[in-house]
């Protein structure tokens, strides 16, 4: 393969690089499989993307992949054309659950979760309901009911107590009537229903904004470089307006987890100013980092959506 | 369309082998500043690598004639930097990938092209394993060392800013 003259016929030894979480190296040992990578949605673009599973640890990682024109690898003894760095980080699984409670909210009722992520072009999503603490998740973006089915009579007669009541499921006339704990006990199975809140959502959006804007301040990440090349700006402004550099771009990358509709209500939600939230993106996810948005090159296909400076 | 098995939903999947992430043997990278539009095995070692020089500004080397400088860079701590490759099994499927490209519905083109029950064993559980493992690289500029403006140092802030964004927020 080596000396193969015709280097056209050399597709061999596609390579991959890879930066990984050093946590997966140590989980390794422990597992024989459970690392995947599988495709599901962009929750910003509905398009499909990549991601990574630890099945073992429970875990999700977001792959994103750096690219710039004109450049290669040298790999060991061989060439990897494109120069393409990929990334696995940690991705909070709210915002891939997010984008299925949003879609699921035109039907406007509560709903289990296994009905809400449901999806026909990406079906691995059902890997997202093995992830923990799923519950507590979805506190933070809606509301909830607790549903119990009991055995009160001869077992077609299930009823759905929630939070309380009852509702009689098979006959309408049956009155309503509060459990005491006790007949709770003898709950059959437990279920609880979602139904998306906006109000709730935005919150927590804006804790995520807090948090990247803190990140940002202890990585000393220039904020301002994007602000001072634009002629909308004074000097006085930019000294003035550091704190809103901040939250704009850190607003900025939390909104490419989000679809655009929800993102018009974060912008009026943070108050961010109209010029600035008007303005390009942030350089660093525009010009450097772009999600896969197929395989990729690497599984075969081409990207798309590839726009790098 | 409308529901898929078990199986359909696995051919999605490219599983990662987990012991070559402790197996993988050091490799070494250079990011070089010109496209080179293939994927092959090229005598690195003999041309490229004895000719690279510690000069005033950094690395220096030449690559067709051009000059170009070097600095190492490192991997961002917490991070492990691995070279994979799809296993042997996948490696001859070359013409499939061609046909796969710009498509999402890969469940349609096996048929097209063989049985399904062959297309089926072959994109069953593809397999990626780690090949390589690195703790930095070598960037490249041509004529002038990369720098601290290298988009590729800025990229390698990602995992600092992906951990903020995606770390759970304090409840009420």
């Amino acid at each position: 393969m080596a000396d193969r003259a015709d280097y056209r016929e050399g597709t061999d030894a596609q390579q991959l690089v890879i930066l990984l979480p050093e946590c997966l190296k140590d989980a390794s040992k422990k597992m024989k499989t459970g690392l995947m990578f599988v495709k599901l949605v962009n929750p910003c673009s509905g398009e499909g993307a990549l991601y990574l599973f630890n099945m073992c640890l429970q875990q999700l990682f977001e792959i994103k992949i750096f690219k710039e024109k004109h450049h290669s690898w040298f790999i060991n003894q061989s060439v990897q054309s494109g120069g393409l760095l990929y990334f696995a980080t940690p991705m909070d699984p709210l915002f891939l659950l997010l984008h299925y409670f949003i879609k699921a909210d035109k039907e406007g009722k509560f709903q289990p979760l296994d009905q809400v992520v449901v999806d026909d072009m990406f079906p691995n999503c059902v890997l997202l309901l093995k992830l923990p603490e799923l519950e507590k998740l979805l506190q933070h973006v809606t509301e909830e009911k607790g549903v119990y089915y009991i055995h009160t009579w001869p077992d077609l007669l299930l009823h759905f107590v929630s939070e309380g009541f009852v509702v009689p499921r098979f006959y309408q006339s049956s009155p309503l009537k509060t459990f005491p704990d006790a007949e709770l006990g003898r709950k059959i199975d437990k279920k609880k229903y979602y139904k998306y809140s906006k109000e709730k959502t935005l919150k927590w959006l804006g804790k995520k904004v807090n948090q990247t804007m803190a990140a940002l301040k202890t990585n000393n990440i220039n904020v301002g470089a994007r602000v001072q090349s634009n002629a909308f700006f004074s000097s006085h402004q930019i000294s003035s307006d550091k704190e809103e550099n901040y939250i704009c771009y850190a607003h900025g990358l939390v909104s490419d987890y989000i679809p655009k509709e929800l993102n018009d209500d974060l912008s009026k939600y943070l108050k961010l100013p109209e010029p600035l939230a008007s303005l390009p993106k942030p350089p660093s996810k525009d010009a450097l980092l772009c999600q896969l948005c197929s395989w990729g090159s690497f599984f075969g296909c081409e990207f798309l959506n590839l726009s790098l400076s | 369309m409308e529901s898929r098995d078990e199986e359909d939903v696995e051919k999605r999947r490219v599983h990662l082998r987990p012991d070559t992430l402790r197996s993988a043997t050091p490799a070494t990278l250079h990011l070089l500043p010109c496209g080179i539009p293939v994927n092959r095995p090229a005598p690195v070692g003999n041309f490229f690598t004895p000719a690279i020089r510690q000069g005033p500004e950094g690395l220096e080397v030449s690559f067709r004639g051009r000059s170009l400088r070097g600095e190492e860079v490192e991997v961002p701590p917490g991070l492990v930097g691995y070279v994979m490759e799809m296993e042997e099994k996948e490696e001859v499927l070359v013409g499939k990938q061609d046909f796969q490209q710009g498509s999402d519905n890969d469940e349609h083109e096996p048929e097209l092209l063989e049985p399904p029950e062959a297309a089926l064993e072959r994109d069953f559980d593809r397999v990626i394993r780690a090949s390589g493992s690195f703790s930095h690289f070598t960037v490249w500029g041509l004529e002038t060392v990369p720098g601290p403006d290298a988009k590729v140092r800025a990229a390698l802030t990602w995992p600092s800013l992906a951990a903020a964004i995606h770390a759970q927020v304090p409840g009420d």
